[in-house]
């Protein structure tokens, strides 16, 4: 609660709004009714704040004694209530210690908070649960700590936010910038994304509004997740809406508007660097220079720039920085009987790069437009029904360039600077070779190629997307069957509607021409055609039903709580076989005991059948259960409460299922084969053209693939043994978290199988892959005098993995398979240094062999690399090629660190994230100088490869790169631990500086709230890495590069 | 707001049902029952062989896997230009796209066993086992296809013998004796114990399909405008004498092991007979006599003869003779795309633009192993004494007010024209004609086609000299005609006949005889009349190297080059020395002195791009008229050099099994020095 402040009048604390949602009577807003002031003698007014001073908003006060006479705070805390002075009232409230209190006009409640937060919740699959009886492993995340920064995806800003949770973004494409989400680290080589759930229904994460979300719970164990059964293995994302409550219309509007900066673009060399460099590798080579002085002569002046121009592509197409906007009107409130929460969100994004004047739109745009509106009737005392109407309404733009984000941005990399002066008065002008007087030896690619405004690319594409989400449910308490009963339904109907526009022309380009008067002039290439107009649209429907019997009651100080759920969903459009709509069928149970909050029991299980095994093999049962204490709860542990206020211990063991296996469908089916293939070998196809000049093909028939009536999902054994330790009063929150998991029946290809079989043998389950880590997070809330509040909190997340059985062909050596290491492990050579004439003496000096031959053979030249025997075979060959050197893609380590504090009306709150023992493998034009698509010996250079790679003026071993050669490319651009660059970072993910206003005219204004925040997304990444963010690729498929952005908002309250 | 519960319940649960249910009636159902629709648009081997059409496409389908052996794709295998066509392994190519298989694992030297798809024909990336395998399901369910008649159905069984022959030898001429399949399999085998086995039992293996094949097979194609393709008892008759050519060969036919003294294997039957036996000539030799005598018989094969005994008759006769679907020299040959479509991107394009990826430069030595146009044997050395290097290529008049070169004379073999893009040949070729026209190629240092290819060893021209075959010609007029790959050809055959008659027989004559027949269609007289010195109708190894001449010269860029060498083991004769290319420099009379363009200030060196332009209308300057005199340097080739040019390894005469492949311990050997 110590953030309120910030959100006040916008955001009801969580506990309040996850009691409204599951409708338990006992706490909360739902005995509230209509407050109808009155004036006299009678009348108490009065403030209920916590023990930090803050307002608490919704607070419950009653007369001791009458059940109906009693009122709620509102959202200044603030009460009237109609009764004497000296009158007793019980305060109460979720999360803290419920008061007695003698009325008086005037006065000031301050609520205790309560140590063991019975009453606090927590989300849990398919419901709530006390937070304390809690068994299963899971994190969770409020709304607000989401909204800090204006980004268009909520994956984003999970990374270092919750325990257990691993985020990658590659990509800053606007509109396809998610990161992926790992919930501890993967754990089979098949598809390890998480189940993502919004309000108990699969849907994605990416495309909700942040504003809309109320929290965010991973669940991480088997007890947690069993009863998703063979869903339920990667870990699972919770996501809960907002939802009103009873009270006034509260009205919240924010707006924001950033400036956003590319975060790092990597350096290109210019012409000069580009011909110098070219030429010392021809000398390297001992081949004659490629780049005439005159050529060198005239880079180095710059005094021909149309027809020698020297372009660095990454300035000269992209801008410096763009707009992102972000506006959001939210209403919540509601009456005794009906409660809502409707939200609109309009978010835009710009794009990095120039369009140059161009008569369409096809720069990098993305807008989305979101609404929700989440409604609960209380239609009888015990029947509450809840309505959720969401959507989003989406376009992007995109340059035409044919090969996405990524092959643009590697066109931009391969390019050569001098192959074009870029757009001359709207002309796209490229160099060409044959100048009468000079020749440029080739002119290489340019950067604008692939990119939308030039040559055969232009164009553009626009996608736009329609999405409508409908949630109904209806809960019935069934009291009068027996009571704790109550039975609930639900229905749910996602839909979505895309379409494709698709503007393509072939664009001319000019070449320029020196005229005999020692003037340029430009002859046409190629003709500007007629835009070709195509669209397409796709579609996606999908449904869920639920229904449910739940349980809960206490009998004196034993709770029980049971849970019975059937499930069906069906999607009607999945990526194969799109004819077939795809189902899945279960049946959940759960049941709960806990003796006086203090010893926990707890099964879950999951029955789920799935459509992607034979009917004999479709169903599975998952079962789970987990076991706590509260050990401070004993009266052994009295002397130490002081220090250690609170401790629980928690295990759970259980099974998991996992069917998401390489995307296929039906794989138990008989083998499948093609016929009436009309396609040519050329094509892809198996039809063969016969005949003399004959213009038909005959068709073709084959197997497609070999299947396997055996397969089954993978199975995940989970173990997890956690502990929640609170410090002095609660000051200091520990939760700790050991895991381990065994994942067998893994689908995979065995490669052991002889290969003349002809065919790739079918999927079988065997693969086994065992994972382990531990998780661990502190929190710290604590006060300096009256008006600085501050806290801090540390996460920090070890996932590590094994595989332990693969399959793979046999190698000669241990350390060639993946079996055995970490999955993602890089096949690499091990790199040693840079050949010198010392090196071969050194080379056996450390290793006690022979100097082996190299890659490069004879050729081997001083500053060529040089790699480590592993087989001791005196030749380095495929099988010195080991996955036990480096790390992969993926961290090992998390860090997240948020700290920040409140003084008054000024809050100022950061969020670092960190990671390591993670690396990247620079590839491509990252790695080896003048790469392009075809070859490695016109494309593109970086700036640091001129500063960085060994020469022989100043030979040394404090090089990036090796000696330039063609030559002996295969040698010293080999894949190996030279181009494995660590990737380990800390990153100030959000910094917040938010002041709010309490001005007089506010009052007048109705305005309950002004705060202007200014705001940072990514501002500062400490890291070793040099090509580009840490967290993006510098390969084939370089990304869109991510951004920073400097956000100004302005938030109001009604 | 009060409302009645019984009425709100019950509108509540209508209306979660239209929402859940409404627009899916069909799909209430539960268990099995829901999850339990399966795909019912795909076929089974059921739906294939109980029809008689899908069981015709599923033959068809099979022919779709066979080896087509130039390279267009972007991928690993054969088809694909990442690994490189093996010509440009031996001496009459060099591959220049330094990302090739060829340039960085062959040359460097650097190929293992561990090198996995590198290998310029992957013992697992050429669809072999697949067809194979295809080919067998075939077999074992046609018996049950209903609608078809047993001819049919034999024949068919007939056409897949040649398929799983012709992929063995495909296999068999890379690496030795191989594991025999004579099944198709499952993926839960009782037993994988697939030994590797004699380089006899793999021959008689595939000649006996072969065999068995020719005795349904029709001579033809019944229809050939329809079924041209199709394996025939012709196809199959020529590529037994293929086989037998490259099993009598010294590489397993001889008294010596290629590798060493001994084999390190414990059984070396896969890679060497283990003696030498004349008797498999003689079995080649009676294969080739069978395949004459169904030609006399049948007739159906000729070579094609030039319309007219001049140089475009010759380069016509030629060109046809390979590339045009209806060549009546061609026995069979293979496909990848449809006639008149999806040659985009293919060979001839790609080729034909001058791709760097396509870079497959003659070298020196092959281009002086054509002979004059007369048939008498080029020879650098004399012709430089005679100061006729000018002349080497075309020679013709500095005609006033014309700035090309008039009554342009082809001075060398036709086949060189066609083979290699040399300087002063024209670039463009007739579709229906030997005719040529177009710009002038020129390959000079500097030129407007070569740039500086030669000077930096790099690109399509890097050697001076440019491949022309299964090109022809730039911007070709071949674009989207007939990509095929041709696997036996008359010409061939009549090389092997000769290659037969001599090691066989020592029948000096007979050799002559046929080897003649190929020279006389390009107009070059007899070998004995052209070759005075050599003693050709005694003396046999200069005979045999001259057949082995003729046939590079005739069979350029088929892959014929790289078996010849493997198969006589030329390791040491041939493939260990160095290579060199041809460096042009256009030479300019200045002051009575031809000096290098290079040399003169703000001279061109191109010039149909330079000084054809600037120079045009003004027949006074020197650099109007078409360039003809040149200053000639041979250079070794560095780029890049080869390991086997300092010492030829045996063990490269077969390629290395996937080590991984060997390790899964089914029975395969790893071959020699791998």
């Amino acid at each position: 609660m110590n953030r309120r402040k910030l959100l006040k009048g916008t955001v009801l604390p969580v506990a309040v709004m996850s009691a409204a949602m599951t409708f338990t009577p006992a706490i909360g807003v739902q005995h509230a009714f209509a407050f109808t002031q009155q004036v006299g003698q009678n009348n108490v007014r009065g403030t209920i704040v916590d023990e930090r001073g803050e307002t608490v908003i919704g607070a419950t006060v009653m007369v001791v004694g009458s059940a109906s006479n009693g009122t709620v705070t509102d959202l200044d805390g603030n009460f009237y209530l109609n009764v004497k002075p000296g009158t007793k009232l019980k305060v109460s409230f979720v999360g803290y210690d419920p008061m007695i209190v003698i009325a008086k006009d005037g006065m000031k409640v301050t609520l205790k908070e309560n140590t063991n937060n019975l009453q606090t919740v927590e989300v849990v699959a398919y419901g709530v649960q006390k937070k304390v009886t809690v068994t299963g492993a899971l994190s969770s995340i409020k709304g607000e700590d989401l909204v800090r920064t204006p980004v268009s995806s909520v994956n984003n800003v999970l990374a270092g936010q919750l325990s257990g949770v691993t985020t990658v973004q590659y990509s800053g494409e606007p509109g396809s910038d998610a990161a992926k989400v790992f919930v501890r680290g993967q754990a089979t080589f098949n598809n390890a994304d998480p189940l993502v759930q919004v309000d108990g229904v699969e849907r994605s994460m990416g495309d909700i509004d942040p504003e809309e979300i109320e929290s965010i719970t991973v669940l991480k164990d088997a007890s947690a997740t069993a009863v998703f059964g063979v869903r339920g293995a990667n870990g699972v994302v919770l996501i809960t809406t907002k939802r009103g409550k009873e009270g006034k219309a509260s009205v919240t509007a924010n707006t924001s508007f950033s400036i956003l900066t590319p975060t790092k673009m990597v350096e290109q060399a210019d012409s000069y660097g580009y011909a110098t460099f070219y030429n010392k590798m021809c000398d390297n080579d001992g081949v004659a220079h490629v780049f005439s002085d005159e050529i060198i002569e005239k880079f180095r002046t710059g005094s021909d720039p149309i027809r020698f121009p020297s372009i660095k592509w990454d300035d000269y197409i992209m801008k410096n920085s763009t707009v992102q906007t972000k506006t959001n009107v939210s209403i919540s409130g509601g009456t005794s009987k009906m409660r809502y929460f409707i939200n609109a969100g309009m978010y835009t994004q710009g794009g990095l790069f120039k369009e140059f004047g161009q008569d369409y739109d096809f720069g990098y745009q993305y807008n989305r437009f979101n609404y929700r509106a989440n409604l609960d009737l209380d239609v009888t005392k015990t029947t509450t029904l809840s309505f959720n109407i969401a959507g989003s309404v989406d376009n992007s733009n995109k340059p035409h360039t044919g090969q996405g984000a990524s092959g643009m941005v590697q066109a931009l990399y391969q390019a050569t600077p001098f192959s074009s002066p870029g757009i001359i008065d709207g002309r796209y002008v490229e160099t060409t070779a044959d100048y009468s007087d000079l020749k440029l030896p080739f002119v290489g690619g340019s950067g604008i190629t692939y990119y939308g405004n030039a040559g055969v690319n232009g164009g553009f594409f626009q996608y736009s997307n329609n999405k409508l989400q409908l949630d109904a449910q209806l809960n019935q308490k069934l009291d009068m069957i027996t009571k704790g009963l109550s039975f609930k339904i639900k229905g749910s109907y996602n839909s979505l509607f895309g379409s494709t526009k698709e503007g393509a022309r072939a664009m001319a380009s000019y070449y320029p021409v020196l005229k005999k008067d020692g003037s340029i002039g430009y002859r046409i290439s190629g003709q500007t055609g007629q835009i070709a107009y195509s669209e397409k649209t796709g579609r996606d429907r999908d449904w869920y039903f639920e229904t449910s019997l739940t349980y809960n009651r206490s009998f004196g100080l034993n709770n029980v709580g049971a849970l019975l759920l059937l499930n069906q969903s069906k999607n009607y459009y999945p990526e194969t076989f799109s004819d077939i709509p795809q189902g899945y069928a279960g049946v959940v149970g759960r049941l709960t005991y806990d003796w006086n909050n203090r010893y926990m029991a707890e099964f879950n299980i999951g029955y789920n059948g799935s459509e992607n095994f034979a009917p004999s093999k479709r169903y599975g049962t998952f079962p789970a259960g987990s076991l706590g204490w509260v050990v401070s709860d004993e009266s052994f542990w009295k002397p130490l409460k002081k220090v250690v206020s609170f401790l629980k211990l928690r295990v759970s063991y259980g099974l998991v299922g996992n069917d998401k296996i390489g995307g296929s469908r039906f794989m138990y089916l008989d083998d499948p084969y093609n016929v009436n293939n009309s396609g040519v070998y050329a094509r892809g196809g198996r039809g063969y053209n016969f005949g003399i000049e004959n213009n038909t093909v005959s068709k073709g028939a084959y197997e497609m693939s070999r299947n396997n009536p055996n397969v089954t999902w993978e199975k995940a054994f989970k173990q997890d043994y956690g502990a929640d330790i609170y410090f002095i009063k609660d000051k200091l929150r520990a939760t700790v978290d050991y895991y381990k998991e065994h994942r067998t029946d893994i689908l995979l290809h065995d490669g052991t199988l002889p290969s003349i079989l002809g065919f790739t043998t079918p999927a079988e389950n065997l693969g086994v892959v065992d994972s382990w880590g531990y998780e661990l997070s502190f929190k710290w809330n604590d006060k300096l005098g009256k008006d600085f509040l501050y806290w801090a909190g540390v996460n920090l997340s070890y996932n590590q993995n094994e595989v332990k059985e693969d399959k793979e062909v046999p190698y000669n050596n241990q350390y060639q398979y993946a079996q055995g290491h970490r999955l993602g492990a890089r096949s690499e050579y091990k790199f040693y240094r840079f050949y010198d004439a010392q090196t071969p003496a050194l080379y056996e000096k450390e290793f006690g062999e022979k100097f082996p031959t190299q890659l490069a053979g004879d050729n081997l030249q001083p500053g060529d690399a040089v790699y480590v025997d592993l087989d001791h075979n005196g030749k380095i060959d495929g099988n010195d090629m080991s996955r036990s050197n480096g790390y992969t893609d993926d961290p090992e380590y998390v860090i997240g660190v948020n700290f920040g504090f409140t003084y008054k009306n000024l809050s100022i709150s950061t969020q670092w994230t960190g990671a390591w023992n993670v690396s990247r493998m620079i590839d491509d034009v990252f790695r080896e100088p003048f790469v392009n698509r075809t070859g490695n010996t016109q494309g593109g250079l970086l700036q640091y490869h001129i500063d960085n790679t060994w020469n022989a003026e100043n030979p040394g071993q404090n090089y990036e790169y090796p000696r330039a050669t063609l030559e002996n490319s295969d040698n010293n651009y080999a894949t190996s631990t030279l181009y494995e660059k660590d990737a380990k970072y800390l990153r100030l993910k959000t910094l917040q500086v938010a002041y709010d206003f309490h001005m007089a005219f506010m009052k007048k204004l109705g305005l309950n709230q002004l705060q202007l925040s200014f705001s940072g997304y990514n501002l500062l990444t400490i890291t070793p890495y040099k090509w580009g963010d840490p967290e993006t690729r510098a390969s084939g498929s370089p990304s869109y590069p991510l951004q920073k952005t400097y956000t100004f908002s302005l938030k109001v309250g009604f | 707001m009060k409302l009645n519960n019984k009425t709100f319940i019950g509108a509540f649960l209508t209306l979660s049902l239209a929402l859940g249910f409404g627009s899916c009636t069909d799909d209430i159902a539960f268990g099995n029952k829901f999850l339990g629709k399966s795909p019912g648009t795909d076929a089974t081997i059921d739906t294939v062989f109980n029809n008689a059409e899908y069981t015709r496409q599923f033959l068809v389908g099979t022919y779709a896997l066979q080896y087509y052996g130039l390279p267009y794709k972007s991928d690993r295998s054969s088809d694909g230009y990442w690994n490189g066509k093996f010509d440009a392994l031996t001496d009459c190519w060099q591959l220049h796209f330094s990302k090739s298989s060829v340039y960085l694992s062959y040359y460097s030297g650097q190929l293992t066993a561990t090198s996995g798809s590198s290998s310029v024909f992957g013992y697992l990336n050429e669809n072999c086992w697949e067809l194979i395998h295809s080919a067998y399901l075939l077999q074992e369910n046609i018996g049950r296809t209903p609608n078809m008649e047993e001819t049919e159905k034999s024949q068919m069984k007939a056409e897949t013998k040649c398929l799983i022959a012709s992929t063995y030898f495909n296999m068999f001429r890379m690496y030795g004796g191989l594991p025999i399949v004579k099944r198709s399999f499952t993926y839960d085998e009782k037993s994988y114990d697939f030994p590797r086995t004699s380089v006899e039992e793999t021959v008689n293996f595939m000649v006996d399909l072969l065999d068995d094949a020719s005795k349904v097979l029709p001579w033809t194609p019944e229809d050939p405008t329809s079924e041209t393709g199709r394996w025939t008892k012709a196809a199959a008759m020529a590529l037994k004498c293929q086989i037998l050519q490259f099993a009598a060969s010294p590489l397993f036919n001889s008294d010596k092991p290629y590798y060493g003294s001994t084999y390190s294997m414990t059984d070396s039957s896969p890679v060497w007979y283990g003696n030498y036996s004349k008797d498999r000539w003689t079995r080649c030799k009676t294969a080739c006599e069978d395949f004459l005598q169904q030609l006399n018989a049948n007739g159906g094969y000729s070579l094609v003869q030039p319309a007219t005994n001049t140089i475009e008759g010759y380069r016509y006769a030629f060109r046809y003779g390979y590339v045009n679907q209806n060549s009546p020299e061609v026995i069979f040959a293979t496909r990848v795309s449809s006639f008149g479509k999806d040659t985009q991107y293919m060979w001839t394009q790609l080729g034909g633009g001058l791709n760097e990826r396509y870079a497959y430069t003659p070298t020196q030595e092959y281009v002086e192993m054509f002979p004059w146009a007369d048939g008498k044997p080029f020879n650098w050395a004399e012709t430089e004494k005679a100061g006729k290097l000018d002349q080497m290529f075309v020679k013709g008049d500095t005609t006033a007010t014309k700035q090309e070169l008039q009554h342009r004379t082809y001075t060398r073999d036709p086949r060189l024209y066609e083979t290699v893009m040399v300087n002063g040949d024209l670039e463009t070729s007739s579709l229906n004609s030997g005719k040529v026209s177009g710009n002038n190629f020129e390959l000079w240092d500097g030129g407007s086609r070569a740039l500086n290819g030669p000077s930096t060893q790099s690109g399509y021209f890097a050697t001076g000299y440019g491949n022309n075959k299964y090109i022809t010609g730039t911007n070709s007029v071949y674009l989207r005609a007939q990509p095929q790959w041709v696997v036996l050809s008359l010409n061939d055959f009549y090389l092997t006949y000769a290659e037969a008659l001599l090691q066989a027989d020592d029948n000096f004559t007979g050799a002559l005889q046929y080897v003649d027949k190929i020279r006389a269609r390009v107009g070059l007289k007899g070998l004995v009349e052209c070759n005075p010195d050599k003693d050709l109708t005694s003396n046999k190894t200069n005979l045999l190297n001259e057949i082995l001449r003729e046939r590079v010269c005739e069979l350029g860029m088929s892959n014929s080059r790289y078996f010849d060498v493997k198969r006589y083991k030329l390791g040491d004769e041939v493939l260990s020395k160095q290579l060199h290319g041809l460096r042009m420099y256009r030479l300019r009379k200045v002051d009575g002195q031809w000096i290098h363009v290079n040399d003169i200030k703000d001279a061109n060196t191109q010039w149909w791009n330079g000084d054809k332009v600037t120079d045009k209308g003004s027949n006074k300057n020197p650099g109007f008229y078409e360039p003809t005199h040149f200053d000639y340097q041979k250079f070794d080739l560095i780029k890049r050099t080869r390991a086997w040019w300092s010492g030829y390894d045996p063990k490269w005469y077969l390629e290395p099994f996937p080590e991984t492949e060997v390790n899964k311990g089914y029975g395969l050997t790893q071959n020699p020095g791998w």
